[in-house]
């Protein structure tokens, strides 16, 4: 059933076939593109149009006739295709009309909503159009599901909604995904066809050659035509609200995002997330990719603000979408360089320790001290926020003879008797080659005086290392019956250490342990570990003694 | 090498001039040009036609005036203008000189 429409070509009306109107339409378009950039480009369209309306004039002569395909097939024939129309020698292609190959143009399938068959709002006429399928079947499986579940009028009114209603003859054809026989396509897509309608105007006819049907289905119509009305109000409304909603989140991120880069650290601005720097080669890359991710963030927000303004204020001009999507497309191509560039210096790891026996000190008892910066270094390693021109200006101006990280101490169980410590060198690198390179250049140092052990609590790394996630970890081995006691400041390296208790890294020097056949274990944390009242005096004053001791 | 692309290239070089010796003759309809020149057979497309109508017009060659059809709307008709007549005077010049080169570098100098 072809509908026929009313054209209006240089002042002249005719009425032509739908199918016949998309391909002139495309052809006027195709002629509108290939001459934009000629002079008097806008006088040669009107002359040719001027040309067409007489030929087509020419051509029905019984005027209540519609203008037919190949009426306008013999026009395009009669006129040429746009590249044979230059009369600029430039080279001149002058091919012979090979109809056939640029003459079929599949628009392409889209789902819409059929008006011209429609029960209620032309949802499954639409979607049985797009699957090819009888539409009764789609609608017993809507009723199905309505009386089986009752969401089967939630689904439909979301398709409703969100399923365009296909008003254009070229949004038909493409819900028909019917091929439009058309040539010379220099834009095969309907985009322009708005400032085309300025030339065209186009009205439809309402003479549906379809008989509108009973009373009863005339009555639905008028009455689904009203509830379409509502709930296209309700969902304005809703729209509305959301669109104010959007706004004040978009707001708040990007100010949220803002503040993140430039408020938080006051003077001079910038900051970045210490974690992210373990696994950035330095600190520039670190910062780069860190405020790019927030610009990554915060430009989707950016445009959901601009839309959502748009939609309140009821502009409906052109959408300007291209800048924001190119700068987003430009900044992730930019991130996933940096990432990768810097990722491929981590590809590689390698580890190799070295143990030392330790000397047997004269009683079972050891004393595990730390000193180094590890407040500092944590500045560096670990959660917070470090301030950019802090961090850039620290490792770039350092008399440091190298950059620093915290060891991590284990303490296990012996084999034997004797005390060992293991010292594992980890790093990563663009090669096995480097990794080792740099896990060897990694310098730690220890000492020990009799019972005492004392701590680096820092590696170091020559300064021209990159920072490739270099890493040190210690293993104290101590046979059973040896008894650990720690300063307070070991809490900084203690790291995961198995214990009876299960007792948390942080709480553990407070205490002294012992190794025993299961494991360390707490020999003043009584059965109840909070109660400090509890624990027998003599361990009490024995711990005050130790702590004194320590401290001067 | 394609000969249709030679043969096009020759029979776009005389197209300005067939136009404007069409012109000059009277006061001429866009269409009857087309009609002309179809008889000719120096046509193969009408669009062709208009970019170069407008081309001409615009270096001042030709001038038009709207006049009332019976038919439809009012339609344009060409003259040659004074600068027109003086350029298709030197074309006819050059064209002569042209055709007695071509007949005496082809053999077919008869005369």
């Amino acid at each position: 059933m072809n509908k026929v429409i009313n054209i209006n070509i240089n002042g002249m009306i005719f009425h032509i076939d739908e199918e016949a109107f998309v391909v002139l339409d495309r052809y006027l378009e195709s002629l509108k593109q290939h001459f934009r950039n000629n002079e008097g480009g806008g006088e040669i369209l009107a002359d040719i149009e001027a040309r067409i309306a007489e030929m087509l004039t020419e051509m029905i002569k019984d005027r209540s006739e519609a203008v037919s395909m190949a009426n306008v097939q013999q026009v395009i024939v009669t006129m040429g295709k746009p590249e044979d129309m230059d009369d600029a020698d430039s080279g001149s292609k002058s091919k012979s009309y090979n109809w056939s190959d640029s003459y079929n143009f599949n628009p392409g399938k889209r789902m819409y909503r059929d008006p011209d068959n429609k029960i209620i709002g032309g949802v499954c006429s639409g979607m049985s159009e797009y699957l090819g399928i009888d539409p009764v079947w789609i609608r017993l499986l809507f009723v199905a599901v309505f009386f089986g579940f009752g969401t089967g009028l939630l689904i439909y009114i979301v398709l409703w909604i969100i399923i365009p209603k296909a008003t254009t003859p070229s949004e038909k054809l493409e819900m028909r995904g019917e091929r439009v026989n058309i040539s010379n396509i220099e834009k095969t897509v309907t985009e322009n066809l708005d400032a085309l309608k300025q030339r065209i105007d186009k009205e439809f006819s309402k003479f549906d050659k379809k008989d509108f049907g009973s009373k009863a289905n005339n009555f639905f119509h008028g009455l689904f035509e009203g509830l379409e009305g509502g709930l296209r109000g309700l969902f304005h409304a809703f729209a509305w609200l959301f669109s104010a909603i959007f706004i004040l989140i978009s707001a708040g991120v990007i100010i949220a995002l803002l503040s993140v880069v430039f408020g938080l650290t006051g003077i001079v601005g910038f900051a970045v997330p210490v974690f992210f720097l373990d696994f950035f080669h330095d600190a520039h890359t670190a910062s780069i990719v860190f405020i790019l991710i927030l610009v990554l963030i915060g430009l989707p927000f950016l445009w959901l603000m601009f839309r959502s303004l748009r939609y309140m204020s009821g502009y409906r001009g052109r959408h300007r979408n291209g800048f924001l999507s190119f700068i987003w497309v430009l900044v992730f191509v930019a991130l996933l360089v940096l990432v990768f560039g810097n990722s491929s210096g981590f590809r590689s790891s390698y580890s190799y320790s070295t143990t030392d026996v330790l000397k047997k000190p004269a009683h079972d008892t050891l004393y595990l001290n730390a000193n180094g910066y590890a407040s500092e270094i944590k500045e560096f390693h670990g959660n917070g926020w470090m301030d950019l021109s802090r961090l850039w200006g620290r490792i770039q101006n350092s008399n440091d003879t190298s950059r620093v990280g915290l060891v991590s101490l284990n303490i296990t169980r012996s084999d034997d008797h004797n005390i060992r410590l293991e010292k594992s060198y980890k790093s990563r690198g663009k090669s096995v080659r480097d990794a080792m390179t740099l896990s060897e250049s990694i310098k730690y140092n220890y000492t020990q005086a009799d019972s005492l052990l004392l701590f680096n609590e820092a590696f170091r790394i020559p300064k021209d290392d990159k920072w490739h996630g270099q890493n040190v970890r210690l293993d104290l081995q101590i046979p059973e019956g040896t008894v650990i006691r720690m300063r307070r400041n070991m809490g900084d390296i203690i790291y995961d250490i198995d214990n009876v208790q299960d007792m948390d890294d942080d709480e553990m020097p407070s205490h002294i342990w012992m190794m025993k056949q299961d494991g360390l274990t707490c020999l003043d944390c009584g059965s109840d570990q909070h109660d400090w009242n509890k624990s027998p005096v003599h361990t009490h004053s024995h711990h005050n003694k130790w702590e004194w001791r320590w401290n001067n | 090498m394609n000969a249709e692309n030679t043969k096009a290239q020759m029979r776009k070089g005389v197209l300005e001039y067939c136009i404007l010796a069409i012109i000059a003759g009277n006061e001429i309809y866009a269409s009857d040009i087309i009609d002309k020149m179809k008889d000719a057979k120096l046509l193969v497309v009408e669009g062709t036609l208009y970019p170069l109508l407008t081309r001409l017009k615009n270096s001042g060659l030709l001038g038009y005036r709207w006049i009332e059809s019976v038919s439809g709307p009012p339609r344009k008709y060409y003259t040659l203008t004074d600068e027109g007549k003086e350029f298709l005077d030197e074309l006819h010049v050059t064209w002569e000189e042209l055709v007695q080169s071509v007949n005496i570098t082809t053999g077919k100098n008869s005369k």
